[in-house]
């Protein structure tokens, strides 16, 4: 369990994340999206005890991450792939790890197996490659057989089986009861293994939806002769053709209940599910800090 | 164990599992005995004109003043490494107390120093020996002593360069410091002094590392304490500005 409350973080003038508040539950991965600079990692190296907080705490099992005795068996984090020593071979890094947590070195030949590590593990981190790095980074975030994990982009450099891995991992981790946590830009990767999804923009909480009513989206579409009447008081609709308007914000019962107050023909009423590349797009409309200027 | 002997352990295997750290060893084994042997050969023949008795220890201090540098830039490393390849976030991930982190660090890099300081000490003076045996006094406890005194210095030194590493995070600016502080330091103060005839400032420059550590070298403990003061200074500084900082 991961609790966030009111973490803020301001480096200089800039807010980075800004009075989040969020408590990620056993048994669910949860998702964490946001455009780039929205504060996704200055979150989990808040978590982490890596910069302090502005305000606001985060705690893990309601502890901070310092006061946890032998973290890892706590918490397992993968923030940076490739934050490793390239003359230490990757063996030795998770040995050093292991170490610090007093987790005996057979524990490594485990997690060296489990993440297809093992007969790389001999060679310096520094001729690994991206997808190698990532497999030895969540090897090490898996050390310490830990109830929370923490991972930043895990994904990023996994080849197509790499990638069916981790999700086939992360899904069984959560069906084992852990609390995972994972960052990714990649949106159809998410749908397919995310439960839960937390998007942040420009530092904010700007959605904290199961990944469910994110896709139903709260989009609903009616169509009829005369919808004019619906449009002008409903201002979330846009006409989607010309019989037919798209309305985000409202059910399908309230849009039913509208229209037969205002007498109104429906010749077609219901909602639309969105992808979640579209419930993304229109949720960070407003919060693209790097975005090109269209 | 306890969690600051859990840390050193994941320390001494991190150093002990790059290959840097044995080349380094290898350097300064190299360098030692080449300048000692060539300090040997120049005291014997400045004896054999003199005929004075000598330490065969002496031709050692000559060599100490190459490979403390070399000392120093491993102990460094030891901090500014994990900064230049970003490995610190999963070092504090494992041992988020820096007060924990860089005892462990101090402790394990001191101890390395020491061990590898008193065998190239030993080294060098062993292969001075045969140029100066004719005009030695061979006592070997008070060799041994001074050996262990020279090893001291390195591992202070070394100690002294990880926390300067800590303080500044870059290797360049931390060797840049480091030989300011042991070489410059002393002879900007001396210069001062002299241009401002302000003596006060000869007596603070007998303070600083290089000086300090010579005069420990030479047999007066005191100074000893005086480069260990200078040592847990600047350890202490890293910790507090390592708390203070954002990783």
């Amino acid at each position: 369990m991961i609790t966030l409350r009111g973490l803020t973080k301001r480096y200089g003038g800039k807010t980075a994340v800004d009075d989040l508040t969020l408590e990620l539950t056993p048994g669910t991965v949860t998702g964490f999206l946001g455009p780039n600079g929205a504060g996704k990692s200055t979150t989990m190296r808040a978590i982490l005890g890596l910069d302090a907080p502005t305000s606001g705490t985060a705690l893990i099992d309601g502890r901070r991450y310092a006061d946890l005795h032998r973290p890892l068996r706590t918490i397992g984090a993968l923030l940076d792939a490739k934050a490793v020593h390239p003359a230490r071979s990757g063996r030795d890094h998770l040995r050093a790890v292991a170490l610090s947590q007093a987790i005996p070195f057979s524990r490594v030949e485990e997690v060296l197996a489990l993440t297809g590590m093992t007969d790389a593990a001999r060679r310096r981190a520094g001729t690994y490659s991206l997808g190698m790095s990532q497999r030895l980074g969540i090897a090490g975030a898996l050390l310490g057989d830990p109830q929370v994990l923490m991972l930043d982009e895990p994904v990023n450099g996994l080849d197509p089986d790499g990638v069916r891995w981790i999700r086939t991992l992360l899904r069984s981790l959560a069906a084992e009861g852990r609390t995972v946590f994972i960052s990714s830009h990649l949106m159809s990767e998410m749908e397919r293994t995310a439960d839960r999804l937390v998007i942040l923009g420009q530092g904010r909480l700007i959605a904290d939806e199961t990944m469910e009513r994110l896709l139903a989206g709260a989009q609903v579409r009616v169509r009829g002769p005369q919808l004019r009447p619906l449009a002008e008081i409903l201002r979330a609709a846009r006409w989607t053709g010309p019989d037919e308007l798209t309305i985000a914000g409202h059910t399908t019962e309230e849009i039913g209940r509208r229209a037969h107050e205002l007498g109104l023909v429906l010749s077609e009423l219901r909602s639309v599910e969105s992808s979640l590349e579209e419930s993304y797009m229109r949720l960070t409309a407003n919060s693209i800090e790097y975005g090109a200027q269209a | 164990m306890n969690a600051l002997g859990r840390a050193a352990r994941a320390e001494w295997q991190k150093l002990r599992s790059i290959r840097s750290t044995w080349w380094f060893g290898g350097g300064a084994l190299l360098t030692m005995v080449l300048v000692a042997v060539m300090e040997a050969e120049d005291t014997a023949s400045f004896l054999a004109r003199e005929g004075r008795p000598v330490e065969p220890v002496s031709s050692v201090l000559e060599g100490v003043e190459w490979v403390q540098l070399i000392f120093g830039s491993f102990g460094m490393l030891a901090m500014t490494s994990e900064y230049a390849t970003r490995s610190i976030v999963v070092t504090l991930a494992c041992t988020p107390s820096r007060v924990r982190l860089l005892l462990a660090k101090t402790a394990v890099v001191g101890a390395a120093v020491f061990a590898a300081g008193g065998l190239v000490a030993a080294l060098g003076t062993a292969a001075s020996v045969p140029q100066l045996h004719s005009y030695g006094e061979f006592d070997a406890v008070q060799v041994a002593g001074r050996i262990l005194v020279i090893a001291a210095y390195l591992a202070l030194i070394a100690v002294l360069a990880v926390g300067l590493g800590t303080l500044i995070r870059r290797s360049a600016g931390t060797i840049t410091l480091l030989f300011a502080l042991v070489y410059i330091l002393p002879f900007g103060l001396e210069g001062l002094a002299r241009t401002l005839s302000a003596e006060f400032l000869t007596t603070v420059a007998r303070y600083t590392p290089g000086p300090a550590g010579e005069r420990f070298m030479a047999g007066e403990w005191a100074f000893g304490l005086v480069l260990g003061g200078w040592a847990v200074t600047a350890v202490s500084a890293g910790m507090w500005v390592m708390r203070k900082r954002d990783a």
